[in-house]
């Protein structure tokens, strides 16, 4: 389920490492756990992930293990538990690309482990096994569509968002009852010897990123729509303005006059992050000695 | 449950083998930081482009400085080419669909480019280096102390696993079909599962006790030239 490089357009690849990182940045300041023990029980699920179970036709699957860090440590911790072992996977072993990374983490380290802990959390009070079995599946088959979403709706992968996300619901949703029945089986082992109570999240923050996975689908198709234009420039386009500059600017469409495109995009895009982050370098000065 | 442990062994020691493909180089004695940096350049201008001479240049690139660094090539190919070849195969039938060869051999190109980047920063640095890196270029020190103990407690906790597996497997009497070994080696995992926890809060007591030290950046900047050459030939293309 590792997307590697080379499947996503940057533009989508962008989107997803932001998304990301803005629940992981929230999950990491609310996770009440040692840095050092998520790093121990991460490891935990990478030998689990590890174990290749025998299923019926000679063939083996993969237990990816995210519902299962959702219930146990909680989403907070536990996507940070998957995130750290995704990184881990990417740096050292090779597996999932670079630039996809943010994607990655989105599917199995986010989507995988919030459904995972969202459906457990519903369906807790009515069986036990029940609900970390639809965890299990749940999680992986919904990170799994996600995929074929995201790389459907990629421009490089010239296969339609309707036949990757069908591919890869209907192969992960059949793989996903093994996740399901190995979620459920450690849960009822675990239930019956210690209390299975991750830390509580607050609701409207929960809230919050169920309707950014929710909207996924839909930032990500915005952003392949939009591409590398502006939505002004396609608007205008639809409706037949053309541009009438008063003024073209110091570097006329982030070009620099004379030098080959690509390479005045370079600099002007050089320039422009270095004046932001002087302004921002400023701008903190100056709120710290105010302080 | 016996299929699962041998399967799971293999997969383990083929895995495992990532640990031990780090060699010392000429490329090894470069900056971390500029590895990093450098070859996450590479795997993005790789996969910003279907033009092929870009993509053949890309990947000339990570070649020539695996060569002059006295990386194997072969190695390097062999460690880089299944996903792309396996890519190949996932996109050929688009041909049926009015793509033209040559889309299916570019998008198979570019991902090869992008895999070599990434493989040879993997050959090239070993992880706390890459932890260094990482550090250098502020990334919040609590990530990369939970992705260090998550590194170094993988192999161990790997062991802890198969432990379980094998104790438990020598206990069984009777044949097992395949959800009653997905039964078993649940409950397995719950155990193992508890036990790392147990086990993570004594690392964490321990790690306090005794502070986490983590190995410091070397300083050259020899690859800053070259990655600024291949960025800026690229763009010129």
């Amino acid at each position: 389920m590792h997307i590697p490089d080379g499947f996503l357009d940057l533009n989508l690849a962008a989107l997803f490492y932001l998304l990301s990182f803005a629940v992981l940045i929230y999950a990491f300041r609310k996770a009440e756990i040692n840095p050092a023990t998520l790093g121990v029980v991460a490891a935990a699920i990478f030998a689990a992930q590890m174990l290749n179970w025998p299923i019926p036709g000679g063939t083996s699957a993969h237990f990816v293990g995210g519902g299962l860090a959702g219930i146990l440590l909680g989403p907070y911790a536990g996507s940070i538990a998957m995130s750290l072992v995704l990184i881990i996977q990417t740096l050292v072993f090779g597996d999932g690309g670079i630039t996809a990374l943010g994607a990655n983490l989105w599917n199995m380290a986010i989507v995988n482990v919030f459904v995972g802990y969202y459906v457990y959390s519903i369906f807790r009070n009515r069986s036990e096994q029940l609900a970390s079995f639809l965890a299990g599946w749940f999680g992986i088959t919904l990170a799994a569509t996600m995929v074929g979403v995201e790389i459907g709706l990629s421009s490089a992968f010239k296969y339609g968002v309707i036949e990757a996300a069908s591919v890869m619901f209907i192969w992960h949703g059949v793989l996903g009852i093994i996740e399901g029945i190995i979620t459920a089986a450690v849960i009822s082992y675990i239930s019956t010897r210690a209390e299975v109570k991750a830390q509580a999240p607050s609701k409207a923050a929960l809230a919050l990123i169920a309707v950014m996975i929710v909207l996924a689908p839909l930032f990500a198709y915005l952003a392949e729509l939009v591409n590398y234009t502006e939505p002004l420039e396609v608007a205008a386009e639809k409706l037949g303005l053309s541009e009438n500059s008063l003024w073209s600017g110091i570097f006329p469409d982030y070009t620099v006059p004379g030098i080959n495109d690509y390479f005045g995009a370079l600099i002007t895009g050089a320039i422009g992050v270095a004046l932001i982050l002087a302004i921002g370098v400023a701008l903190a000065r100056a709120n710290r000695e105010k302080h | 449950m016996h299929e699962l442990i041998e399967r799971s062994i293999r997969a383990f020691s083929e895995y495992f083998q990532n640990f031990f493909v780090y060699e010392e180089n000429l490329l090894s004695k470069i900056d971390p930081r500029v590895k990093v940096v450098g070859f996450t350049i590479l795997a993005v201008l790789s996969v910003s482009t279907f033009e092929i001479e870009k993509i053949l240049f890309i990947i000339i690139s990570i070649y020539l400085l695996a060569f002059l660094s006295g990386i194997s090539i072969v190695k390097l190919m062999k460690r880089s080419y299944l996903f792309p070849l396996f890519s190949f195969f996932i996109v050929l039938p688009t041909m049926f669909f009015g793509e033209p060869f040559s889309y299916v051999l570019i998008f198979s190109l570019r991902i090869f480019a992008a895999i070599s980047s990434l493989q040879l920063l993997i050959i090239s640095t070993p992880f706390n280096d890459v932890i260094s890196a990482l550090r250098a270029l502020k990334v919040p020190e609590k990530l990369l102390n939970s992705l260090w103990v998550t590194y170094i407690y993988s192999y161990i906790l790997v062991r802890d696993l198969l432990a379980i597996l094998i104790a438990r497997e020598s206990r069984r009497v009777k044949r097992s079909g395949h959800i009653e070994t997905m039964k078993r080696g649940g409950e397995a995992l719950g155990l193992f599962m508890l036990r790392s926890m147990e086990k993570g809060e004594k690392v964490a007591l321990a790690m306090k006790l005794r502070g986490e030290p983590i190995g410091k950046v070397k300083g050259s900047k020899l690859l800053i030239p070259y990655f600024l050459l291949v960025v800026v030939w690229w763009t010129i293309l």
